[in-house]
């Protein structure tokens, strides 16, 4: 193999499946191309296989790149300022796959999302493209329901948690309501979160929300701000740092981060996305701290490192595993 | 429908692609008479295999694998009417080991260090793409104007440059420590 690397070393298959592969991560493919798609994949069991391949391993590549935190790491020539990743990127694109319908379909694609349910069952991820461009990604075990008029654009979230990338429209505002709150928004990225018996959590990524409920001042949220409503409807507003905010929506590429919580809260976390439900009794165990990178699809491998790390055992009995210091 | 394939190719990601190289090796030391490129096509397959079978009870990912491999290896010898007495005696008493060790779980930082190490071995410009797209998350357009060039090279870039990197990491095995011989046969004494 020369260092230089050539492509001639590269299976051919294996590279015209990543093709295909990088052209769906752009978004739907037109007809044609979809034709060609699928001819190519039933012509020969190999490039069925290659594909599958391809997608799992940038998959795998596009998660282990969340790692970089949004920057480059090796020098790169030729450019100065390097703007910050692109949450908005993927609400635009898809923007410009809608913008090729007419008018009258656009019309008949209002009525017939209008008040569409949405949700996503355990370990589940859910990305949804509204008739506006704007994305709704929803995390594990979450329900919204989503109505769209011609006037207004709004979400109910049920539960759960979600990320949205809005698409700007200052006609219409994009309305969020969780309880008696509103979040309101017109371009802008943010994260809600509603967990069962938790409390009401916003995270703006980009731009700008505001947070509305009967009888109280309305707060207004910037990037890098995030807001917790307690039970009692009492506001809490801090400042987060980019690397805090990036953890939290890390569930977006399949991972969950912990850096320095609690075996509790550690848990707490991972069963949220897992049938079988991890537990803690030993009161000085659970507020152990944790460190790692977890996949949120991978509760076994969580188990082993909690095992060589905090040198627990674990004891399953039916749906649950009990971690505990061995007797 | 796109949600379910997504947690499939979630668990391929996670439980199969972790495996490639070590049963590739398996593959070069145990069938002599295969190419590279037979290799290649017998890895494809086994994908496409693994697909097309249900595998939402699977734990053991890693026997999984070498079992799906070794159906296509038969399939293909009883099709080229090769008889090859030795290698489908290996084939039969294949012993897998059980579940990975510890090593795995701490592997995600390390993993991105060997990114890193594949990513050093990338000419500058494909380098250049690879992390402008997958680090910083540009647009193609932007990085076609960011690098002087139009979007098609930076598509051909791109995928240069993940081609080299998904075989660096996944079929020469250079992402996982736990399969490089060395490891395993630490684990195999100290188990």
């Amino acid at each position: 193999m020369s260092a230089a690397g050539s492509a001639t070393d590269l299976n051919t298959i294996d590279l015209e499946a990543l093709r295909w592969v990088l052209l769906l991560e752009r978004g739907p493919l037109p007809a044609d191309q979809q034709r060609q798609l699928s001819a190519w994949i039933t012509s020969d069991v190999r490039h069925r296989g290659a594909l599958i391949r391809a997608q799992a391993a940038s998959l795998r590549l596009n998660r282990l790149s969340a790692l970089a935190g949004g920057r480059s790491v090796f020098e790169t020539p030729a450019h100065g300022h390097v703007s910050r990743r692109r949450v908005l990127a993927v609400a635009a694109s898809a923007a410009g796959a809608l913008g090729l319908l007419t008018w009258e379909s656009r019309e008949w694609l209002e009525d017939l999302w209008s008040g569409t349910r949405y949700s996503s069952g355990i370990g589940e991820m859910r990305k949804v493209v509204l008739p506006d461009g704007s994305v709704m990604t929803l995390n594990t075990q979450s329900e919204v329901r989503a109505h769209y008029t011609r006037h207004s654009r709004e979400i109910h979230l049920a539960k759960g948690e979600v990320l949205f990338d809005v698409a700007h429209d200052a006609t219409r505002e994009f309305v969020v309501r969780i309880d008696s709150w509103s979040v309101v928004a017109v371009g802008t990225a943010f994260d809600v979160r509603r967990l069962s018996g938790s409390a009401l959590d916003v995270a703006v990524t980009e731009g700008v929300v505001q947070m509305l409920t009967p009888a109280q001042p309305r707060q207004r949220l910037a990037a890098l701000q995030q807001a917790t409503v307690e039970g009692a409807g009492q506001i809490a507003v801090r400042q987060v740092s980019d690397a805090e905010l990036q953890r939290r929506l890390a569930w977006r590429t399949g991972l969950i981060v912990f850096d320095g919580e609690t075996l509790r809260q550690a848990l707490s976390e991972m069963n949220r996305y897992s049938r079988q439900q991890l537990a803690v009794e030993d009161p000085e165990l659970a507020e152990s701290r944790i460190v790692g990178v977890f996949s949120t699809s991978d509760a076994k491998t969580f188990v082993q490192g909690m095992r060589s790390t905090l040198g627990v055992e674990a004891v399953e009995s039916g749906n649950t595993v009990l971690l505990r210091r061995p007797r | 429908m796109e949600d379910l394939t997504w947690q499939r190719h979630q668990w391929i990601a996670d439980h199969i692609l972790p495996w490639e190289a070590e049963v590739r090796r398996w593959l070069r030391r145990y069938t002599r008479t295969l190419h590279a490129d037979d290799i290649d096509d017998l890895i494809q397959e086994a994908y496409a295999r693994l697909w097309s079978s249900d595998f939402s009870h699977i734990r053991d990912g890693r026997k999984f694998f070498y079992t799906i491999v070794r159906n296509a290896l038969q399939d293909q010898l009883r099709r080229a009417r090769i008889v090859q007495i030795e290698c489908v005696a290996e084939l039969d008493t294949l012993d897998v080991d059980e579940a990975p060790g510890p090593e795995r779980w701490v592997s995600a930082r390390q993993q991105f260090e060997q990114l890193l190490q594949a990513l050093k071995k990338l000419t500058p410009q494909r380098r250049t793409v690879f992390q402008l797209r997958r680090f910083e998350e540009l647009p193609l357009r932007e990085i076609a104007q960011k690098l002087g060039v139009t979007e098609k090279t930076v598509e051909n870039l791109l995928r240069l440059a993940q081609g080299q990197v998904i075989k660096t990491l996944f079929a020469e095995g250079e992402a996982a420590d736990y399969t490089s011989e060395k490891n395993y046969e630490r684990r195999r004494k100290r188990d």
